[in-house]
């Protein structure tokens, strides 16, 4: 299965080791949520831990593992972020609650 | 990886389903000779077809093409929630659904679309080929439902010019359904679709699921949801992995680039604010001077009150004296054939035909959905976001037309929160006209920015308000960017057309309704006695004359009857009334017309709930307001 998703993810990246539930807590350096991220900075989506919000991510793509781009962040407001060839808006509190691993 | 459930919380079939081994890398095999389980598709036989579909994918494109018809069409995603029906010919019905991307029944888009998409006989699934991972997974969904399919790849032009290429027979073969390439919008690969359409079939289901019935069920808990779309979301990727080749990462063409740097720049946080309020007043001149003031001077005053009313009256006259109820009940001030149409198509129509114009193009260069994500920081601290941008500035136009349009957003409890704010603190282009000369009078700039600091700050308080008391709690932004592009005039004019059309057929009944109240009202003397009442009260309360109170009345008719009457009113008025009576009348009942689509959209409950509101917050903060300025003199 590991092996299906980083073929399909991840074919020229280093890997960074994918949170597990238990330890994708946000004091650890490498993951913190994206509302964090910069502008222009690459993240690997980490494990979503409010169901809701896991679901929400896998209906649009957006599985753990997925390679992210912010392109644009609004002043307390939305994160517009790049996956593949889909450009995504989404609210701050959101992008609060999903935990990304910094790639730069 | 999804979190593993326990196992006593499943149910045994799905517990064997699940301990079963999960998804290899997907082997390609011929396609499943069963078609569906309704048995063979018979095509001679009626078969209702409906298409489904991730939001701005190009469905309507599809639904278009195959029908001839026209669905709206919009660079601008979730702007389907009604279901536009049409005939691929006399025996197969075909209907167009809402955008999704998945059939959870999250939203009520997803409700409407999962209804009609069940009940298909044949579904085609429009994926956007330059976005196949997020697509992809509501087709897997539709085969796991066991829904007889054809995939029609879309956009297959962007993709190749974005350097992705997509090997269609493996993608066949790995569903286990058909596979078109379209490029709707130049009518490319449309006949070659219909022609598939007959074969229709179920495809490959997710490895590990069991039928159906047993995954619809698994999906109705959010924890075994959880497990399926984790496998369902796996098994996509692996397909991916086997049939997209990412060729070249950079956009090819100029049009391209440019596009993609203009799309940055109008989300900078300066820049695009900056460029948000050149458009919106660009929108101000254009519908707010131009049209609500040249053309629908000429409209009202000229066509309607020169050319067509007297005629009609004159005949009215011939039947009934003018003196009788009936004339003034027909033709008189407020008569239901004269006033209705003078309203409707005097100033109604040229008013919201320019508003779509603006929008419409508005909304097919993509730039709407980029000031949908500019106003989500303000719109998130009043139980909205950024979606309700546009009833907010469709409101501007006319209130109705926006009220109509708060069917956008995903909750009822944001188009309760949408419809208050439109009722209470947006003033409609009929009424702007006329505060704008009053403001005029009352010294200009610094009372507009009094006005509109007071509106502003009722707005805020009003949303808080709400969506600390509304149970419940709002959804996020989460809005697909589409690409910025030139748009095309023809499909402006044909949405333009069609949206305006459908407005005024869905609001005519409830103007001519308006106006046969208030006939009655007047006829019967009611009219009169409720302004006499009122007037005390505008005395002791708002410091205004006895007369303002007519106002007000009048303003429940038309708003900018409303306004129009203060404005012969102003030589006696202070710039503090001019102000207090503004805004009184901006927060007072909105027309009848637009209480009718209230009580229409949101429930008779709710309705009035929202108009008593109205009367209480217009009255109350009028008099704060009043006093607020007699002691800190502002204006």
């Amino acid at each position: 299965m590991a092996s299906v998703l980083t073929t399909v993810m991840a074919p020229d990246e280093v890997l960074l080791p994918l949170a597990t539930p238990q330890i994708a807590s946000m004091a650890s350096p490498l993951v913190y949520p994206l509302a964090k991220a910069m502008v222009g900075q690459w993240v690997r989506l980490g494990c979503i831990l409010d169901p809701a919000i896991q679901l929400l991510a896998m209906r649009l793509g957006l599985s753990e593992g997925a390679l992210l781009r912010v392109k644009a962040k609004l002043p307390a407001g939305p994160l517009v972020v790049v996956c593949g060839q889909t450009e995504l808006a989404l609210g701050r509190e959101l992008c609060h609650a999903i935990p990304v691993h910094p790639l730069e | 990886m999804p979190p593993v459930l326990p196992s006593w919380l499943l149910p045994p079939n799905v517990v064997a389903a699940l301990s079963a081994p999960p998804a290899k890398p997907v082997a390609t095999k011929p396609l499943r000779t069963a078609v569906n389980a309704k048995g063979p598709l018979d095509w001679s036989q009626p078969q209702a077809i409906v298409l489904a579909g991730n939001p701005n994918v190009g469905k309507s494109v599809v639904f278009n093409a195959i029908t001839g018809l026209y669905a709206n069409v919009s660079n601008f995603p979730g702007t389907t929630v009604d279901i536009p029906k049409g005939w691929l010919d006399s025996i197969h019905p075909i209907e167009d659904t809402p955008g999704v991307y998945g059939l959870s029944r999250l939203s009520e888009e997803e409700t409407v679309a999962e209804k009609a998409i069940v009940a298909a006989d044949v579904v085609i699934n429009v994926v956007n080929a330059t976005t196949l991972e997020r697509d992809l997974f509501l087709t897997q969904q539709l085969i796991d439902y066991e829904l007889p399919l054809v995939v029609a790849l879309n956009q297959a032009d962007e993709a190749k010019a974005l350097g992705v290429m997509i090997d269609e027979t493996v993608l066949s073969r790995l569903l286990g359904v058909p596979v078109v390439s379209t490029v709707a919008t130049l009518h490319q690969g449309i006949d070659e679709l219909k022609q598939a359409l007959p074969l229709a079939r179920v495809g490959n289901p997710t490895p590990g699921s069991v039928d159906a019935t047993t995954t619809k069920e698994l999906e109705t808990n959010m924890a075994s949801r959880m497990q399926v779309y984790g496998l369902r979301r796996q098994h996509v990727n692996a397909i991916l992995s086997q049939v997209v080749s990412q060729i070249s990462d950079k956009p090819h063409t100029w049009a391209q680039r440019f596009g993609e740097s203009l799309g940055q720049w109008l989300l900078h946080p300066a820049f695009g604010l900056a460029t948000l309020a050149v458009v919106l007043l660009a929108l101000y001149q254009m519908v707010g001077i131009w049209v609500a003031g040249d053309l629908v001077g000429f409209t009202e005053e000229t066509v309607m009150m020169q050319w067509i009313i007297p005629p009609i009256q004159k005949a009215i006259g011939l039947v009934v004296p003018q003196t009788s109820w009936v004339y003034v009940f027909l033709a008189g001030e407020f008569g239901v054939l004269t006033m209705s149409l003078q309203y409707i198509y005097g100033v109604l129509f040229p008013l919201v035909l320019g508003f779509y114009v603006y929008i419409s193009l508005l909304e097919d260069s993509g730039y709407l959905p980029r000031i949908a994500v500019l106003s989500d920081t303000l719109l998130s601290r009043i139980g909205l976001n950024g979606r309700a941008v546009i009833p907010l500035i469709l409101g501007f136009g006319c209130v109705t037309m926006a009220t109509v349009s708060t069917r956008v957003l995903t909750t009822q409890r944001e188009r309760t929160i949408a419809s208050t704010i439109l009722a209470v603190t947006i003033p409609c282009s009929a009424q702007i006209a006329v505060i704008l000369a009053l403001m005029a009078k009352a010294g200009g700039l610094r009372a507009w920015g009094v006005y509109l600091a007071f509106l502003f700050l009722i707005l805020v308080a009003l949303g808080t308000a709400l969506n600390a008391l509304l149970p419940g709690k709002s959804t996020p932004l989460v809005l697909d960017l589409p690409p910025m592009r030139l748009p095309s005039l023809n499909n402006v004019a044909k949405k333009t057309w069609i949206r305006t059309k459908a407005f005024i057929v869905e609001a005519s009944p409830l103007f001519v309704l308006g106006s046969a109240i208030v006939g009655v009202l007047q006829i019967t003397g009611l009219l009169q006695k409720i302004q006499v009442a009122l007037a005390p009260l505008t005395v002791s309360w708002l410091h205004l004359p006895g007369e303002a109170a007519t106002v007000f009345v009048m303003g429940m008719v038309r708003r900018d009857f409303g306004a129009a009457g203060l404005l012969g009113m102003a030589n006696h008025l202070t710039n503090i009334q001019i102000i207090t009576a503004l805004i009184t009348i901006t927060l007072f009942v909105p027309c009848i017309a637009s209480a009718a689509v209230f009580w229409k959209e949101r429930g008779l409950k709710e309705a009035t709930a929202i108009l008593f509101g109205s009367w209480a917050l217009a009255f109350g903060l009028g008099a704060a307001i009043s006093r607020i300025l007699e002691w800190l003199p502002l204006v």
